[in-house]
């Protein structure tokens, strides 16, 4: 009996050791073949490397053909911090000051900070252009605190103790999967219907019950600083109204942008405080989404006021500059703050607007009809305002209003390109000279200081265009003003003046007429009207006042141009000659479902002021397109060649801007059909190699903020003896270094100043140079539809002329480095809510005139070589497979030819991939081993059996990867590659660890298995 | 007659249990909005539910005798664990990696809870196939 039992106790340990051991072998093998589909993703967590390229008898001269400004790390992150710190010297906008600023000498010495934001503000959104702190580097980032004490500022040792003490009370509890991450700054709503803003800041009696003696302290430290913040995060939401606002707190708040009771008790303490110590009271406001300030403008209480953005790792340093007055504040504001956002047209349509038959699981969700047409900010309330000065289009009326007839001044608290300075400044608009020919209006424009201290001052011409019947019979609405360009001045001395000289683009001023006759013989246009057109200076509202006085009869502020006729022609074409024609009519909801919805025009402000389009019923035609399933593949043949062998590499084309250049083609007949379907399927994180062409691997890097994915030296060069003169040493002080830094985009957009936008571009070049990271998804160019949008800090402004230019000079700043600086998201990315899905209407002149102007420039002017597409519709088509958007207005009329990604889409129905690449996407986000086994197991039909005989698809498939490698051939990422470049595969230690593993498993579990046989034979 | 059952049999139940529990939820979430257009990966679902079959087919079999042949079930049900588990995470490592980022939004944080329960049960299905090996069903 004792024998029978030993022996069945030895064989179950041998069965159970060859179970273990067969599961372990299984778990390795396993592990091996998964790891592939992760290969770049565990690559960069752990810092391994599984290529690499070997280069013989490179020419480092060649090889390494852009060449940074630093020839260190530590000058790098210097500039880059140097760059961060004016961003917020301009970018700080002072709304409100009585003279309190800037602080006197002594006053430095006497700062209580009231507020936790003080202590613990939004440097950079949530989620999105998060601030990468910077610690034990050569520029070690800094919260506000740190920066008053590098700047030789004293504050209240006993405020700062009770904050800390009642951090609990404000801290942001985020569950998740994985236990609590609290927050201690303040967070933004999540992205989900009944979401709400709870405010956190500690009453005054919070305090009191923490440390009574504080309002003591007051007295020694008198300047007392109130910071009041709202946060900024990528897939996040406002609610718009009390909806948004906290129900179980009864804070008096009735926006989730407005102020709580907790917040107006703290400002007032301070006011109260100050009757007593006779300081002052300041408030920062630490935000990105424009709010409601009005209480705030109208307390005599509060001496001063300055909007600080979500200033980054750097800009608490510009602020401390500012409050000072060591430099002047030049900052306006990107967005107009009105009284009550939610009355404004754009915002009747926003938020959890469901379809009446969505159907989630196939991301049929929500729609928003953007009925406010191009009356979006400013160009909404200043139109108004003309018109209701002017006594037409029933603008008086009260819809849309705060209270009783609408009028400006109840509606508005600070006007788009609003700020001051401690100076006064005189501008003067000289002249005006339009050149139709040139497409060009020249400003000349004198800017006199008038006060007694040094400063920048931003000039900002606007332009009035005619409102002509004509554009009240087909439809073209007109804003009263519109930004058409703008600069900034040099430091100006007191009493010294500077003229400067801008010239415009006049098809900024252009209006799109869907009616309009065109060159093709199709209707859609853009048109300049006959008549009057007024071009002025100021702020928004300055020029608007300046427009209206004009059309009273004095034009003594404004310059006029008159056209005689409707110009038809001017504008026919884009600027590489393509002819423009409609190509956005199914963005019209109307187009789908007639007569749905009324778009806002200023000939009847009442009758046209949007309604809220909510449980919209998608007709079976748009149900149909929204199941995304809408090119069908072909089997007619192709005669598209691929995998050639024509003895030529990406290499040989460096630098070789020209498409038409006979390699081009020779390179891409090399090209296999498997690598142009693999690479559009799996594009994620970053392009890998094709071996065909001897195409690079090139990470790709978020976002607004700065280069911030990866640290400085994951996939720097380590290897001096390659020449490579941005060799990062693995023991450099920079090494952990990431470049998520930056002032979120509102900051930069505030500052109006190009060439610091192009001085951002510049530092973050440099970086990727460093780096090695050539793709940075950082040009964040969608509009500040409404302020609700959480996600407004990875945008620059409302205005689509303003957000252009900063973004563009930026992709020139970048790209003169050789960073591929894209765009995004092209286009219409207006909300979070639903993003996945959501089917965004509008009118094709909104479309053309709103964001799809604000990239433009990007494409046409600073040539950028990537660009990233949306997660929403357009109309009800996904946005990456938009059938015209994509190629007939960005590859065709913007001639862009470089890459093109969607967004991190993760639903292989909704990359909708065999139409993107048929619309000129060249990867989608996705990640998976390098096989088509692989991309064809993720993408239903993607085979190259299925695809292989289909002309059109097989064309646009290596038409895409050429427009990629373009893209890369002109770029960083071909630093070190020559002719001779070759792909070593190389296995990283996880690989032989996983490979060693499954072969010792199997050895034991062989041995196990025996020893178990073994066993039962010695039983037997 | 009816054997005494042991512990084995009880962590042999458990790995079944896990098998068809990780199998039914794995189901469950291919069937909420945000997995639904994934598809169904057969590996996941013919391992889990072979996982599940061979450890109850083990634990019938061990209750009545003891074949010789019997003794590569429990080796079988672990592999299919193994198996069953790797894929299942590979499948669904880059959703939830979304859903904790830039998807995420409480109803894709719902979608995802009979994710990780169908990723939990098939990880304690494969420990406890493991453990289980070193037992008989019955002494």
């Amino acid at each position: 009996m004792a024998k029978g039992t030993n022996s069945r106790a030895k064989q179950l340990l041998w069965r159970g050791l060859t179970t273990l051991t067969a599961g372990l072998t299984v778990l390795a093998l396993t592990g091996s073949v998964i790891v592939n589909g992760f290969r770049t993703d565990i690559d960069k967590f752990l810092g391994t490397s599984s290529t690499r390229i070997v280069s013989e008898e490179a020419d480092p001269s060649t090889a390494y053909g852009f060449k940074s400004d630093y020839a260190t790390t530590a000058e790098l992150v210097k500039a880059i911090a140097d760059v961060g710190e004016r961003m917020n010297e301009e970018g700080s906008v002072l709304l409100k000051n009585n003279g309190a600023l800037p602080l006197s000498a002594s006053e430095k010495g006497k700062v209580s900070l009231l507020g936790f934001s003080s202590y613990h503000p939004v440097m950079g959104g949530i989620m999105g252009s998060s601030l990468t702190e910077n610690v034990g580097t050569d520029a070690d980032t800094v919260d506000f605190v740190a920066a008053l004490k590098a700047k030789g500022y004293t504050y209240n040792p006993t405020l700062e103790t009770i904050y800390e003490t009642l951090r609990p009370t404000y801290e942001t509890e985020v569950a998740s999967w994985f236990g609590s991450s609290f927050y201690p700054n303040i967070t933004a709503p999540a992205n989900s219907a009944g979401s709400f803003f709870t405010s956190k800041e500690p009453s005054p009696a919070a305090l009191d019950g923490a440390d009574g003696s504080w309002r003591g302290t007051l007295n020694d430290y008198n300047v007392m600083i109130v910071t009041i913040a709202r946060a900024g995060s990528e897939n996040a939401n406002y609610t718009p109204g009390t909806a948004g606002v906290d129900p179980s707190q009864s804070l008096n708040q009735t926006d989730p942008l407005g102020l709580s009771d907790d917040e107006r008790a703290l400002i007032q303490a301070a006011i109260d405080a100050k009757s007593a110590n006779g300081g002052k009271v300041i408030v920062l406001l630490n935000n990105a989404s424009a709010m409601e300030i009005q209480e705030l403008k109208d307390n005599d209480g509060i001496d001063a006021m300055l909007q600080i953005g979500l200033p980054g790792g750097y800009g608490f340093y510009g602020v401390c500059d500012i409050l000072d007055g060591t430099v002047n504040p030049s900052g306006r504001l990107p967005d107009v703050y009105a009284v009550k956002a939610s009355l404004s047209p754009a915002a009747q349509n926003y938020g959890f607007l469901m379809w009446a038959n969505a159907q989630p699981e196939i991301n049929i969700n929500s729609a928003i009809v953007e009925a406010e047409g191009i009356y979006t900010g400013y160009k909404y309330y200043e139109t108004r305002y003309i018109d209701a000065e002017l006594g037409q289009g029933n603008a008086t009326s009260t819809v849309g209003s705060t209270s009783g007839a609408w009028s400006y001044d109840n509606e508005v608290t600070y006007p788009f390109g609003y700020g001051l300075s401690y100076t006064t400044f005189e501008q003067t608009l000289d002249s005006v000279t339009v050149d139709l020919g040139a497409q060009t209006a020249t400003a000349v424009v004198t800017v006199k200081n008038t006060g007694s201290s040094a400063g920048k001052d931003v000039v900002q011409l606007y332009v009035s265009t005619p409102y002509t019947d004509y554009d009240k019979e087909h439809g073209v609405e007109k804003a009263g003003v519109q930004l058409l360009d703008f600069g900034k001045t040099e430091v100006i001395e007191p009493g010294a003046s500077f003229t400067t000289t801008i010239t415009a683009d006049l098809q900024y001023m252009a209006s799109w007429d869907s009616t309009a006759d065109n060159l093709l013989g199709t209707k859609g246009c853009y048109i300049l009207d006959a008549g009057t057109y007024y071009f002025a200076i100021g702020n928004a509202h300055e020029a608007a006042e300046a427009v209206v006085e004009a059309m009273k009869g004095n034009e003594s502020a404004v310059k006029t141009w008159e056209l005689g006729a409707l110009d038809d022609t001017t504008f026919a074409r884009s600027k590489n000659g393509t002819a423009v024609e409609n190509q956005l009519d199914d963005m019209d909801v109307n187009y789908w479902l007639p007569g749905t919805a009324t778009y806002l025009s200023r000939s009847d402000w009442e009758g046209t002021f949007p309604k809220t389009y909510a449980n919209l019923t998608a007709s079976d035609e748009m149900l149909a397109v929204m199941r995304n399933d809408n090119y069908e593949i072909k089997h007619t043949g192709s005669s598209v060649v691929f995998g050639q062998n024509n003895n030529l590499k990406l290499a040989d084309l460096k630098g070789v801007t020209d498409l038409d250049d006979e390699r081009w083609e020779l390179l891409m007949d090399q090209i296999k059909l498997e690598d142009c379907m693999i690479r559009t399927g799996f594009g994620g994180t970053s392009t890998k190699v094709i071996e065909s062409i001897m195409s690079p691997e090139a990470v790709q890097n978020d976002g607004p903020n700065g280069i911030y994915s990866y640290p400085l030296a994951q996939y720097a060069n380590t290897d001096a003896s390659t020449g490579d003169p941005c060799v990062v040493d693995a023991n450099d002080k920079n090494a952990n270094y990431r470049a998520g830094v930056m002032g979120n985009e509102t900051v930069i957009a505030s500052t109006f100043n190009k060439a610091l936008a192009r001085e951002y571009g510049k530092v973050m070049g440099n970086y990727s140079l460093w780096a090695n990271l050539p793709i940075w998804w950082g040009i964040g160019v969608n509009l500040h539809r409404v302020p609700y949008n959480a996600r407004n800090h990875e945008y620059y402004s409302e205005d689509s002329v303003l957000s252009a230019f900063m973004g563009a000079a930026t992709i020139e700043g970048a790209q003169y480095y050789g960073v591929i600086a894209a765009p995004k998201h092209v286009a219409f990315n207006d909300s979070e809510v639903n993003r996945t899905g959501v089917a965004t209407f509008m009118t094709e002149q909104k479309a053309r005139e709103g964001e799809l102007r604000a990239m433009q420039s990007s494409f046409e002017d600073a040539q950028c070589l990537g660009a990233m597409t949306a997660y929403n519709r357009d109309g009800v088509y996904t946005d990456n497979a938009h059938p015209t958007l994509l190629k007939n207005i960005v590859r065709g009329e913007w001639g862009f030819k470089g890459l093109m990604s969607e967004d991190f889409i993760m639903d292989p129905s909704y990359v909708t991939l065999k139409e993107a690449v048929i619309n000129g996407v060249t990867m989608s986000c996705n990640t998976g081993e390098s096989t088509m086994e692989a991309v064809s197991g993720y993408y239903q039909g993607w085979t190259v059996e299925n695809v292989k005989d289909d002309p059109e698809l097989t064309a646009a498939l290596k038409q895409v990867m050429t427009w990629q490698a373009y893209a890369l051939a002109n770029s960083n990422a071909m630093d070190g590659y020559s002719s001779s470049t070759r792909l070593e595969t190389v296995r990283t230690w996880y690989d032989n660890a996983l490979t060693a593993a499954w072969i010792c498993f199997a050895v034991l579990t062989v041995g196990s298995a025996f020893m178990y046989v073994k066993s039962r034979k010695e039983e037997n | 007659m009816t054997k005494k059952i042991s512990a084995g049999m009880y962590i042999a139940c458990a790995s079944a249990v896990c098998a068809l529990v990780g199998l039914i939820a794995y189901m469950i979430n291919t069937g909420t909005a945000y997995y639904a257009k994934m598809g169904v990966d057969t590996v996941v679902v013919l391992c889990l539910a072979g996982a599940a079959l061979v450890g109850i087919v083990r634990i019938v079999i061990g209750m009545k005798a003891n074949p010789v042949w019997a003794d590569i079930l429990p080796v079988c049900a672990a592999v299919l664990a193994v198996i069953g588990f790797m894929f299942l995470v590979n499948v669904r490592v880059n959703n939830i990696a979304a859903v904790m980022t830039f998807e995420n939004s409480a109803s894709n944080m719902a979608d995802s809870v009979s994710c990780f329960i169908a990723i939990g049960a098939a990880l304690i299905s494969m420990i406890t196939s493991f453990v289980a090996a070193f037992f008989d069903i019955a002494k």
